[in-house]
């Protein structure tokens, strides 16, 4: 169990590109991180950098407590768990499973109790002998996951494990996963994409965007209060509306709940656009362009006579209420209102 | 700071290289280097040996039987390259239509293949035996008059070309019946669907596609078959009268029957130079039609 | 189904022709690559008397005596063994430089990568002579003259470029992220070479191999050049029949046949790897 840091780290490849930038992250010891962000964010070359497949242009890499940029993948002490799962194709779950304590020159006898004890905390007791095309997806899966712990790593590292998997199965072991950090109290960095899986799976979530650290915060901060447009708009789905606040609130009143300037960006989450008057502040009628109705809610695509469009979530109830082509009323909770500079994106208070 | 792991890593890689390094230089770059100061000499293998300058070029350049030999040798390749071009790629699209499994038919086909060139011209002498041989045989059943093939100067070098021929059109049919069955389906079918005929459809998306593939088949047979040796050494030996004389023959019987080693060096790096051009020009008219594209 | 039955008969005869004539020509091929090996394999198992009969025979009654007859003859026999040999060290030794040759090239990083590549396709491309004649002094001088070893080496130049082509495509096809696995594990690149590479290509490796051992085994240039009497290999030992062309074609044709026989049997074995094998040299060469 080991903290890992880094202390402003850039990372250049080839021709001087700069894909990361003074990134500054600490994983708590112990802790779950999730690396969420769109797909060219550098969320899997920031892992591969603590994996040490990647090498670190400027800036440290701190793994419990020691500089690590040196240091080649194996003194790193971590395991990973790849997208692909990279089984070793020509070996069989016994031999995966076992070939890095082999390599550290374990006792066999100590091999054969570990492997043992791994096979049977993931229930693969009756693939051992299997080839790695012999194995389902999900079982693959597990094996990676067995390989990585069976060391007892001082971190282990995820990237987008569960992206090969059918929903079904991602679900399974999104649960899994979780479960076993937990019983193990493992470090952890775990890089997706899929913003649920970061919502949760993460203790904590470091959001990304083009090399740059967004923000950092437990799954709930990142949801109540993002810092920028960019974190806003990436956590939750379906997305934050963003709209700047004349055309939303031309006519509402200010008042001691609400003083948005003119020129703000206004953020608004689908849940919190109520259809109806139940909310506190009344903000006038949208016309409905569009409903897709889930089942259990819907969602209701509105433009505003400012001509802004914005989404709305209801319950199955609004059904009769409103439909396509008629105006409804909306209604908000000032308190659920997100403010937001309408150049740089920061969040104001 | 990663200087060290770095240049680790490269010493690593370097240790991976260096028997191949070290095979290579022993096996290419020392004979053409040593070739190279050979070839400005008069060496006779023994004890002659005078620095003579580019006069063996000179020489070479003047001479009526080293232009006869390249021209030889330049007939010989380009007519059996053609010959087993279109041959073989003809094969190959006819194969790729037969509704039944081919394999039995790729391997049957593929027989000559197998077989060394020096084998293949001891095969061909008695077949091609102007008294004995069965093919003056068949020809006399056909109404053709018998045919001298390699005793005669008109006939020889043809004779050789068909023997390449026979021994080397596999090889063209087998590159390009795998890079037929490899060519994606759905271009295809939406001509199909569009309505193209198969003449179309093979002229205007097939070859388009194969383009590529087919020039390097042709640089392949035109680099192997401007070096050919064992067929001519094994068959007419350059003869009747240099009418089949090729490169290669003519520098082994300059090297070991006229110990000319200087002389050899010179007309082999002279021919190292045409094989070099010819295949950069090929693969020239190959990168060009793929900007094209 | 109806639609076609319904067309003219002309569209339907345009559709079967081009079918039918592709079997003939397939046909006609398969017995023009054939002919010629019966032929000499006939003539092989004439007697000397039939062998030179006017017009040729088609039936005759076979006879071993021309075989037999090959296993008397030193020369032919000492050849054969002599290529065994050289083969095996040619492809012993493709084998252990190219695969460690082939994984740098394609999973670490080698400077100059460009160059080899170059180098490779240079040596893969000149005329045999061009290395044979400055080897052939070289070889008097330091004693590899006429020796398995010194023939074997001297393949080298040709073998070596097929091969690290052929096995770099082999191991491109294996996951780059396995590689980083095993390192995290703690494997070095040797260890990732000869514990997951080697093992996942084994069927890459054999057709290298073949490859290599068909070329070798059929090679002329480079022996005529390098060897005398001790390592003389069988394509030269079917050469030295080539004088008994009017006079005794059964000794001739029984020697091709030999000669040929291996390698016509891998042709059957391993037909599969051959043309995987060619096809890759041919794309990547």
């Amino acid at each position: 169990m080991s903290e890992i840091q880094f202390h402003n780290a850039t990372k250049r490849f080839a021709g001087n590109i700069e894909v990361i930038r003074d990134l500054n992250l600490r994983v708590r010891a112990g802790e779950f991180m999730v690396l969420v962000g769109p797909s060219g964010c550098a969320k899997s070359t920031t892992l591969r950098m603590i994996a040490g497949l990647e090498t670190i242009s400027s800036g440290d890499l701190m793994i419990g407590g020691a500089r690590a940029n040196d240091l080649s993948p194996a003194e790193r002490n971590v395991s990973m768990v790849f997208q692909s799962y990279a089984l070793f194709p020509n070996m069989s779950v016994r031999e995966n499973l076992s070939f890095g304590l082999k390599l550290r020159r374990t006792e066999p006898a100590i091999i054969g109790s570990e492997v043992n004890r791994v096979a049977s905390m993931l229930g693969l007791d009756e693939l051992l002998d299997r080839k790695p095309r012999q194995l389902s997806g999900g079982q693959a899966q597990r094996v990676a996951l067995g390989r990585a712990m069976i060391r007892k790593p001082a971190a282990f590292l995820f990237d987008e494990p569960l992206s090969n998997l059918d929903a079904e199965l991602r679900v399974q072991m999104r649960g899994e996963i979780s479960q076993m950090q937990r019983d193990l109290g493992t470090t952890t960095v775990y890089v997706t994409h899929d913003q649920v899986e970061a919502m949760t799976m993460g203790q904590r979530i470091a959001v990304m965007n083009l090399g740059r650290l967004m923000q950092v915060g437990a799954p709930i901060e990142l949801y109540e209060s993002p810092t920028n447009t960019f974190v806003a708009g990436f956590i939750g789905s379906p997305r934050m509306n963003l709209l700047p606040a004349e055309t939303l609130l031309a006519g509402v009143e200010a008042t001691g709940l609400l003083r948005p300037r003119t020129g703000t960006l206004l953020g608004i989450r689908p849940e919190h656009v109520i259809i109806g008057s139940r909310g506190e502040i009344g903000i006038g009628t949208a016309r409905v362009n569009r409903m897709e109705d889930l089942g259990h809610e819907v969602l209701v695509h509105l433009s505003t006579h400012q001509g802004a469009t914005l989404t709305a979530r209801a319950s199955g109830e609004i059904r009769g209420a409103v439909a396509p082509g008629k105006e409804a009323a909306l209604s908000i909770r000032p308190d659920r209102i997100h403010m937001f500079h309408p150049d740089t994106g920061e969040r104001l208070l | 700071m990663s200087l060290a792991l770095k240049s680790v890593g490269n010493a690593s890689a370097l240790w991976f290289v260096l028997p191949c390094l070290l095979a290579l230089a022993l096996t290419s770059l020392y004979p053409v280097g040593f070739g190279l100061a050979v070839s400005l000499t008069n060496w006779n293998w023994g004890t002659q040996l005078d620095f003579i300058g580019m006069s063996n070029y000179a020489t070479l350049l003047t001479d009526a039987e080293f232009w006869t030999v390249m021209r030889n040798t330049l007939v010989f390749a380009a007519s059996a390259t053609a010959i087993e071009i279109l041959l073989g790629f003809y094969l190959a699209v006819q194969v790729d239509k037969l509704a039944i499994r081919t394999d039995l038919i790729r391997a049957l086909i593929m027989l000559p293949l197998m077989m060394s060139g020096i084998v293949v011209a001891l095969m061909s002498k008695v077949m091609f035996d102007p008294f004995l041989g069965i093919v003056n045989q068949f020809l006399g059943a056909l109404g053709l008059g018998p045919s001298a093939f390699y005793g005669a100067a008109a006939t020889a070098m043809p004779s050789i070309v068909a023997v390449d021929v026979w021994w080397q059109t596999a090889f063209v049919f087998i590159i390009m019946l795998a890079g037929l069955g490899s060519l994606p389906t759905d271009p295809i079918e939406a001509a199909r669907v569009e309505g193209a005929s198969e003449f179309t459809i093979f002229w205007r998306i097939k070859l388009p596609m194969l383009r590529s593939l087919l020039i390097t088949v042709v640089i392949i047979r035109a680099i192997d078959t401007l070096k050919v040796f064992d067929l001519v050494f094994g068959t007419t030996g350059g003869g009747p009268a240099l009418s089949t004389e090729v490169v290669q023959t003519f520098v082994y019987r300059t090297a070991f029957s006229y110990l000319q080693i200087g002389k050899a060096m010179a007309t082999m790096i002279l021919f190292s130079i045409l094989i070099l051009g010819v295949s950069i020009a090929l693969q020239m008219f190959q990168r060009r039609g793929e900007v094209d594209r | 189904m109806n639609f076609v039955f319904a067309l003219p008969r002309a569209v339907r005869l345009g559709r079967r022709l081009p079918l039918a004539w592709a079997y003939v020509f397939t046909g006609a091929m398969v017995l023009f690559s054939l002919f010629p090996v019966y032929w000499v394999l006939a003539t092989a198992l004439k007697t000397k008397r039939d062998g030179l009969a006017n017009p040729p025979l088609w039936l005759f009654d076979p006879t071993a005596a021309n075989f037999l007859k090959l296993w008397t003859h030193d020369t032919f026999k000492y050849t054969f063994l002599n290529s065994v040999i050289v083969t095996f060290i040619g492809v012993a030794l493709s084998l252990a430089i190219a695969i460690p040759a082939a994984y740098a090239i394609v999973r670490m990083k080698v400077r100059g990568r460009n160059i080899v590549g170059i180098w490779l396709i240079l040596a893969y491309m000149l005329p045999e002579f061009l290395f044979v004649l400055p080897m052939f002094s070289l070889y008097q001088w330091t004693g590899l003259y006429d020796t398995h070893v010194g023939l074997a080496l001297m393949y080298q130049v040709h073998v070596l470029p097929l091969s690290i082509w052929l096995l770099s495509s082999f191991f491109r096809e294996i996951n780059p992220a396995i590689d980083e696995a095993a390192r995290i594990e703690g494997a070095t690149h040797f260890q990732i070479l000869t514990r997951i590479y080697i093992p996942c290509t084994m069927p890459g490796m054999g057709a290298t191999a073949i490859l290599n051992t068909i070329w070798i085994w059929n090679e002329l240039a480079i022996a005529i050049g390098l060897t005398f009497s001790r390592a003389q290999t069988v394509t030269l030992g079917v050469t030295s029949f080539r004088g008994y062309t009017a006079l005794d074609w059964g000794a001739m044709t029984a020697a091709s046949i030999i000669a040929i026989i291996p390698m016509l049997l891998f042709a059957v074995v391993a037909q599969k790897h051959i043309v995987k094998g060619l096809t890759l040299g041919a794309v990547k060469g």
